[in-house]
């Protein structure tokens, strides 16, 4: 699978306090939505990934039910996390 | 299904052999909705006769799945741990057990399962 350069920044360092617009997969109109609910880090995201258990149909489902992401948005923010996790946890 | 507790929605999701995470209030409807689907595919697992199988002829390759064998009908057998056949043979009809594992791998099956390009 080929990525994309966004999720290949976000993936190569830690997440800090980086804005949930940085996921892959989030854009201006998703980051706004979830930054209405709540959700303004991208570390709160990923809270929210871990909770799920790492899950890809409950994390994806999740995403889709909050902010109203699609197929792509949702598995491309799912694997920017679970690689993100697999590299600093 | 709102009223249920959060206690009792961990439950019957492990009942169904399901281990969830936290149930909290950015959770929850997520794992309501997972119960509802992990509820359907028991009710069509306990379903005893799935549907009727076309011959091997239908479908080139079949056949690797047993010498001398015409599926006649897939079934779903607790006492074999998963996906069974009957077939055809000599000796008359008998079980043929398959692990769901094997059964979702082989092609053939698949494709008459799910359609063709699954």
């Amino acid at each position: 699978m080929t990525t994309s350069q966004k999720h290949r920044d976000f993936v190569g360092e830690p997440m800090g306090d980086k804005p949930v617009r940085c996921l892959a997969g989030i854009g201006e109109v998703l980051g706004q939505k979830l930054e209405c609910r709540g959700f303004d880090k991208a570390y709160m995201v990923l809270g929210q990934f871990l909770v799920l258990k790492k899950d890809e149909d409950l994390f994806r489902e999740w995403l889709n039910d909050i902010c109203g992401a699609n197929a792509k948005q949702s598995q491309d923010c799912f694997e920017c996390l679970r690689e993100w996790c697999d590299a600093f946890l | 299904m709102a009223a249920r507790s959060d206690l009792e929605l961990r439950r019957e999701l492990q009942a169904l052999g399901f281990e969830p995470g936290p149930i909290t209030d950015t959770t929850r409807d997520v794992y309501l909705n997972k119960l509802q689907r992990l509820r359907g595919e028991a009710r069509l697992r306990a379903r005893p006769g799935v549907g009727l199988l076309r011959s091997e002829k239908a479908r080139p390759g079949l056949e690797s799945l047993g010498e001398d064998c015409r599926l006649l009908k897939m079934c779903l057998d607790f006492r074999h741990g998963g996906l069974c056949f009957l077939r055809c043979n000599s000796s008359g009809i008998s079980p043929l057990s398959l692990s769901s594992d094997l059964f979702m791998k082989h092609q053939h099956v698949q494709q008459i399962i799910f359609g063709e390009g699954k």
